[in-house]
């Protein structure tokens, strides 16, 4: 739903943090696309969804890059990026082919609410006239600050279960998967936010 | 929660989630209000600011309207008669009076002319004092203070500590125009006994300190003052420190026994 709604606003908000975000969504849908294939044909899919998680956090990691404004925390997270990487190749070197890597996704999820929580900071202590909720940025923010709160004890709760008991209750991720849906779906749908912003001392 | 609950998701998961969620919820609300609030107060204070500013600039235009009705009244009023009494001893009748009474038309002409030079000359002087003009601020306060020690109702002196190196002219006339206007104010509303001025040089600044023992206005009151429709003079004040990038403090004593304003002027390069 958000693509079709960035590909229909495509001409009015050819903003470059989009696209980064549009492409996250297209491979977010490739990626359950194939676990579906996967899961009716019985295989296991465990490699895709570990590759998805790198492509996931390199994404959203760009996606920070791009809308805080510090320095300092631009280069942070040129560092996390290096820093995850190199946990993930490790990671998946040992274990890609044979579960979910869940240490990437709790330091995925982790550093992502951190990021969430300077880009609100930094609102605050920059502020301009534009209010908050008219950016984009802002309620991509939200979707994800949303999704990694609502599912980040879920994602703690399921390494501790055996077989494939955790699909029961896989129906949190559903229901948070849903409005992050939603509040990108706004962030794709709403006005870009152009007029010139005005600084406060 | 049941709803959810009827999925067979235990309760510790639930709350855990729940939990999240809320403080997630809670701090996105949290920086929504917060942001409207600041945004909201610093337009309202964008606002005061440029009321304050149109104040200001009313004020400086009505000054200017005074200063040009006043020159216009000593010129209409005392300059023009004069000449016009002089042009009356002046005459083509002249020629055919006797030399005695056409010396002493020429004489009372030559006086009336000389009367008008000078009255030209003290509006000249009002515009800009020639001693401030030839010898800086420290002279023309002097100066100006020596006129008003001269009709002996109170006490007025002034000490420069440091004053080698002038500020620029236009800035000299501004900070004199500044204190000529404190002291108007002291001699009009203050009822004291005495008044003493003294300056200070800093390393980037200039310190113009004025002490009186009369009634005197604390900063809140020249605030409240120069935002209000009276208080032409100190809008004038808050107008012309303002050409100058200077700040002014209004206090009183700690002792209460006088008050103090001090004027912070900041200095250029070259008059370092």
């Amino acid at each position: 739903m958000p693509a079709i709604f960035y590909l229909v606003t495509y001409k009015k908000n050819r903003d470059r943090k989009l696209r980064v975000i549009f492409f996250l969504i297209i491979i977010n849908f490739l990626s359950d696309l194939y676990g579906l294939y996967t899961d009716t044909h019985n295989q296991k899919n465990y490699i895709s969804y570990n590759l998805y998680i790198l492509i996931e956090t390199f994404s959203l990691y760009i996606f920070f890059y791009q809308i805080i404004l510090s320095g300092a925390v631009k280069k942070t997270i040129l560092l996390t990026i290096i820093s995850f990487f190199i946990f993930w190749l490790y990671q998946f070197i040992r274990f890609g082919q044979q579960r979910f890597l869940d240490e990437c996704i709790t330091v995925e999820n982790i550093s992502l609410l951190a990021f969430c929580l300077y880009y609100y900071i930094e609102k605050i202590i920059k502020i301009d006239t534009a209010y908050i909720y008219t950016e984009k940025s802002f309620w991509i923010v939200t979707a994800y600050l949303i999704f990694i709160s609502g599912t980040f004890f879920l994602l703690l709760y399921i390494p501790g279960l055996k077989g494939q008991e955790w699909q029961k209750y896989y129906v949190l991720n559903y229901v948070f998967v849903i409005i992050r849906t939603i509040l990108l779906s706004i962030a794709m749908f709403m006005k870009n936010n152009d007029s010139p912003k005005q600084k406060f001392n | 929660m049941i709803l959810l609950q009827s999925f067979g998701i235990p309760p510790t998961l639930l709350l855990g989630t729940i939990g999240m969620l809320f403080l997630a919820i809670a701090l996105i609300i949290f920086i929504i209000f917060h942001q409207r609030k600041v945004i909201r107060y610093q337009l309202k204070m964008q606002q005061m600011e440029a009321e304050q500013q149109k104040i200001l600039l009313r004020a400086s235009i009505r000054l200017q309207e005074e200063e040009r009705q006043r020159i216009a009244a000593d010129l209409h009023d005392d300059a023009g008669p004069l000449l016009a009494t002089a042009r009356l001893y002046l005459t083509e009748n002249m020629v055919n009076l006797d030399k005695a009474t056409q010396l002493q038309s020429i004489f009372n002409a030559k006086q009336i002319i000389d009367e008008a030079i000078q009255l030209i000359r003290n509006i000249s002087h009002s515009l800009m004092p020639p001693t401030l003009k030839n010898f800086g601020l420290e002279s023309a306060v002097n100066d100006f203070f020596h006129k008003i020690n001269g009709s002996g109702s109170l006490n007025v002196n002034c000490r420069f500590h440091d004053y080698k190196v002038r500020l620029k002219p236009d800035k000299e006339l501004t900070v004199f125009r500044i204190i000529q206007e404190l002291i108007n104010n002291i001699l009009k509303h203050s009822n004291s006994s005495f008044i003493h001025l003294t300056q200070h040089n800093g390393e980037d600044n200039m310190i113009i300190r004025l002490h009186h023992d009369g009634r005197g206005l604390n900063q809140e009151d020249f605030l409240k003052m120069s935002k209000s429709n009276v208080g032409l003079g100190l809008k004038n004040i808050q107008s012309r420190l303002k050409v100058i990038h200077g700040d002014i403090l209004f206090e009183q004593d700690p002792s209460e026994s006088f008050y103090k304003v001090t004027i912070d002027i900041p200095k250029d390069y070259n008059e370092k």
